[in-house]
């Protein structure tokens, strides 16, 4: 007992001080303590707390962006091209998941999930929560009303998610209009760049990837409507904070014709090849490339192997060729020739040149496309049977540059439209030009090929168009576009005199409509309405001498040396309203593929625009 | 009989009447406190403030009870009730009530009590009964420290294999400071926190796998935010989200949004930070301190060694509580789950809480008596 209690008295008042100073040192330690404590709330509270404030309402409100509507697009007469279709989607907010697999059990109970699917959402999901945590996912899976309003009702045990009402974007003629309209595709780091920032992190966002979508992206897009949620940490939602409408895209009228552009896109019969129409005072009509792809299925995500077929086809169907090829006018430059010639007074409507099949300048021989000549052609003749013999003595007296002056101003070399991702602008040479990229000086021969639309020309289909409207519509400038409100009012002038266009127009007249023109085959034979143009075999290789004397026929070389065929006309002849050109790549001659299919697509259009006429 | 009863409540009435009454105010300040931020934490299926309410009502009576009883009762006893606290945490390892992986709790009528919670206080009163009349010169003695070290190393097992790491940690700390102010050699302190540092990386081998997680957490909280980490990384948001002056009553969304876990016991404290911000948590603090001070300066004033050892060992205990949880939420030490006095939800930590200052008050109002 001794032990356990001793009972010595002796001691004890050392021991009192003993025990005072001891707690004196251990106060001192404790009211450190608390100094320290006091410290780091310091440090949260006042120095950490804006950091600590914003992660705070992070936690607590969700914020969910609503897709806007994009903008509808609208062909001339109001009839829909690309609209909106509604789905519904979930959204899931990775980060807060906690235990996946028993998420994506309970998501299970309401949607049919197979087992791959499960796998992928389990990928995405890991991959959101290492790359993007803040931003929801979208499942890219359709669901129905049925299942949203189920999983709606039940919210409160499955969650992390949130059902959204969406919208994807759908093409009413999904293959004739692809390129021009474009399609819409999920945003890469590029477009997020160049998206309006409220735009910034909506679920399922589409952006404009090519064609008008691309080109109008910001207007077409609209505003996102805003919700906040709040929520507790296991991500139920409590209540509706605010919400923003959002604001649907503008819409876009566009001058183009769906009838028109069915049309073409019919005749253009999945060849290579491209056909524009437009009114003469600029209003793109058709724009049609082909062959086409189907744009819908990018809305809805393509597998990677039908983008690879696409991709590696060598028809190239997800290039525009109408605004993004570029050729060699061929021919169809002819008018343009002339027109320099008369407009610079180097030649007048009587000037006239013997045709023997070919001619030498320099030592070079150059030919003409017909066996043993034309005879003596004068100007009309020459562009109704296409005399290269002619074009080649006007453009040796013309010189290349004043006929750049001439092509120029018809829009030759300078872009057609404003801001269209997919159209070049092409190239017409001239001395300066050739000095300054590949600095050597500018060859005769090279101005004499240019006078038959070769050698380093290169146009699209639409400034070969453009040019023949400014023929067709008497010589006026025009600014061609898609849009319908913008002004096509025709004010400047082009050419000085009036009767060099009139040439050319009759000359033009003939070469459809009389005998011996290169298309009088094609020419509209019922009716009152009549159109004419001129064809264009633009050469994709030089004819070597020893093809020339073998005579092999353009059909028997392989696919991708065959000539260009091109023809560019405009109707009705008497009152021209409309400009066509047609290019088929490797098509041959322009009379034998180009010219036909410019026929039938005019004759429509006569059909549909002049019903009280006999046509 | 009457008059017996009489003077056993004249007496009663006349002990209370000395009572160090600046104490017990701030006991009730740091009550009203936790009333305001259980209110704020209530839902429609919680009840939180008024069980506390009812717990504190209770444990202040026990309070009074306990500081009305001469201290040299409390001295006599103390051994036994260490030994019946020893047994019930015997017992709870037999007839326990498992909840979240350890067996803790001991099912007695209406509470569920805690053997370990009350354990720290008992052995604090049967360390202050042993060195009452223990010779300084004989306090470094192997033989003299055999008993108090036996005192110490068997609740700390047993509490260990609960397991409960923290409140074991707990009552070794406390014990220890016991040891300090009975003036056990500076040396052996030495060599015992040199033991320690030696030894810790070896035990981390023996803890169990949420153990060592909770470590490594407390090491880098940011590292997993959503799974161990999480909870130090909402109570600091909610903390610092609090700003100077706090978000205002009831608005405290991050423990209002169940961002936090348990936020009436032991994250209490984040609850009230959040909603009254730094100079809140200031005037809390301040209040703790006051306490502390108060019975530091109760145990000052002791005649007997028991008394200032048992007062000083109750001071440090609060100390601990305080310090731990506090730093604990703030993320300056691994959340081991020890509850803030008085103000965390909780029945056997507020008894055990109470029935000490009531040793306190006991010791204040018995302080001129020999314990012999």
């Amino acid at each position: 007992m001794e032990y356990f209690t001793p009972k010595s008295q002796r001691g004890l008042e050392s021991k009192k001080q003993t025990i005072s100073r001891r707690a004196f040192v251990l106060s001192v330690a404790k009211y450190g303590f608390f100094g320290l404590l006091i410290s780091r709330l310091t440090y949260l509270q006042i120095f950490k707390s804006k950091d600590f404030k914003f992660q705070s309402d992070r936690n607590r409100f969700r914020e969910i962006k609503e897709i806007p509507e994009r903008g509808i697009v609208y062909d001339i007469n109001n009839n829909i091209l690309a609209s909106n279709l509604q789905v519904y989607k979930i959204l899931v907010y990775t980060n807060e998941i906690k235990n996946l697999d028993e998420f994506l059990f309970q998501i299970g109970n309401y949607v049919k999930l197979d087992i791959l699917e499960v796998k992928k959402y389990k990928n995405q999901i890991l991959k959101q929560k290492r790359t993007n945590k803040y931003q929801p996912l979208v499942l890219d899976k359709s669901l129905d009303w049925k299942t949203i309003a189920r999983i709606n009702y039940n919210l409160n045990s499955i969650p992390y998610i949130q059902p959204i009402i969406s919208y994807e974007r759908t093409y009413n003629y999904s293959n004739q209009f692809s390129h021009i309209i474009g399609y819409v595709s999920e945003p890469d780091k590029k477009d997020l760049n160049n998206i309006s920032s409220n735009l910034l992190n909506t679920p399922n966002l589409k952006v404009g990837k090519s064609g008008l979508e691309k080109q109008f992206d910001r207007e077409i897009a609209g505003s996102p409507g805003i919700s906040v949620l709040e929520t507790d940490a296991r991500g139920r939602q409590l209540k509706l904070v605010s919400f923003n409408k959002g604001n649907s895209g503008k819409n876009i009228y566009t001058t183009l014709d769906k009838d028109i552009q069915i049309e073409a896109f019919k005749h253009l019969n999945e060849e290579s090849g491209s056909i524009v129409v437009m009114s003469t005072d600029g209003k793109i009509l058709c724009c049609v490339s082909s062959p086409s792809f189907d744009a819908n299925q990018f809305t809805y995500g393509m597998s990677s192997l039908n983008f690879d077929k696409l991709n590696k086809n060598p028809l190239k169907p997800l290039s525009n060729k109408a605004l993004s090829s570029l050729y060699p006018p061929g021919s169809t430059l002819k008018m343009i020739v002339a027109l320099s010639a008369l407009e610079n007074n180097i030649i007048n409507s009587n000037f006239k040149v013997r045709c023997r099949e070919k001619v030498d300048y320099h030592n070079q021989t150059y030919h003409c496309w017909k066996e043993h000549g034309h005879g003596v052609v004068d100007l009309k003749r020459a562009i109704k049977e296409s005399c290269d013999i002619y074009f080649y003595e006007v453009t040796r007296l013309l010189g290349v540059d004043r006929l750049y002056e001439t092509a120029n101003k018809f829009g030759f070399g300078s872009l057609v439209l404003d801001n269209f991702l997919e159209e070049k602008k092409g190239l017409f040479p001239n001395s300066k030009w050739k000095k300054k990229a590949l600095g050597k000086p500018w060859y005769l021969g090279e101005t004499i090929i240019t006078g038959i639309g070769q050698g380093y020309i290169q146009a699209t289909n639409l400034q070969i168009c453009k040019m023949v409207a400014q023929i067709a519509n008497g010589g006026y400038e025009i600014k061609p576009s898609f849009l319908k409100n913008d002004d096509y009012t025709l004010n400047n002038k082009i050419i000085k005199n009036d009767d060099h266009l009139k040439i050319i127009l009759e000359s033009m007249n003939a070469a459809t409509n009389e005998i011996r023109g290169t298309s009088y085959a094609s020419r509209i034979r019922k009716g009152d309405l009549l159109f004419c143009g001129k064809t264009g075999t633009s050469q994709v290789r030089k004819i070597t001498t020893d093809q020339r004397l073998r005579d092999i026929k353009n059909k028997d070389l392989p696919w991708e040396f065959r000539d260009h065929s091109l023809f560019t006309g405009f109707g009705p002849t008497n009152d021209p309203k409309f400009a066509i050109s047609v290019i088929i790549d490797h098509g041959g001659s322009g009379s034998a593929k180009a010219a036909p299919i410019a026929s039938k697509v005019m004759q429509f259009i006569f059909k549909k625009y002049y019903k009280n006429q006999n046509v | 009989m009457y008059e017996i009863r009489k003077n056993i409540f004249r007496s009663f009435v006349g002990k209370l009447s000395q009572i160090d009454w600046l104490l017990i105010l701030s006991v009730l300040f740091i009550a009203g406190i936790s009333f305001l931020t259980l209110y704020s934490l209530d839902s429609d299926k919680t009840n939180y403030v008024e069980k506390h309410f009812l717990r504190f009502t209770l444990s202040i009576i026990i309070l009074f009870v306990v500081a009305s009883i001469n201290i040299k009762f409390w001295y006599k006893t103390s051994y036994w009730i260490y030994a019946l606290v020893l047994i019930s945490l015997l017992l709870v390892d037999f007839i326990g009530l498992v909840s979240k992986g350890s067996k803790r709790w001991l099912d007695v009528g209406p509470v569920n009590l805690q053997p370990s919670e009350v354990m720290k206080i008992a052995v604090i009163m049967a360390l202050a009964k042993y060195y009452q009349y223990l010779k300084t010169d004989d306090v470094d003695k192997p033989s003299k420290l055999a008993l108090p070290i036996a005192l110490i190393i068997l609740p700390f097992l047993i509490v260990v294999k609960q397991p409960d790491l923290g409140t074991a940690l707990f009552i070794l700390i406390v014990s220890i400071s016991i040891l300090w102010l009975a003036g056990l050699n500076l040396k052996i302190f030495t060599f015992g926190a040199l033991s320690i540092l030696v030894l810790a990386p070896l035990s981390i081998s023996f803890l169990k796998p949420y153990q060592k997680n909770r470590i490594l957490t407390f090491l880098d909280p940011d590292k997993d935010p959503t799974g161990a980490g999480y909870h130090v990384t909402q109570s600091k948001i909610a903390i610092g989200s609090g700003g100077f002056f706090g978000k205002g009553f009831m608005e405290g969304s991050q423990t209002k949004l169940a961002y936090l876990p348990e936020p009436h016991t032991d994250f209490i404290f984040t609850a009230f930070a959040e909603q009254f911000g730094f100079v809140g948590c200031l005037i809390l603090i301040l209040l703790f301190i006051f306490l502390i001070s108060r019975i530091n300066k109760i145990s000052n004033n002791s005649r007997s060694n028991f008394g200032r050892l048992l007062c000083f060992g109750i001071a440090f205990n609060f100390f601990a509580y305080v310090g731990i949880n506090i730093g604990m939420v703030t993320g300056i030490l691994p959340v081991v789950g020890v509850p803030i006095p008085i103000m965390s939800y909780g029945g056997t930590a507020m008894i055990t809480t109470m029935f000490s200052l009531g040793l306190v008050l006991s010791t204040y109002i018995h302080r001129d008596e020999n314990i012999l």
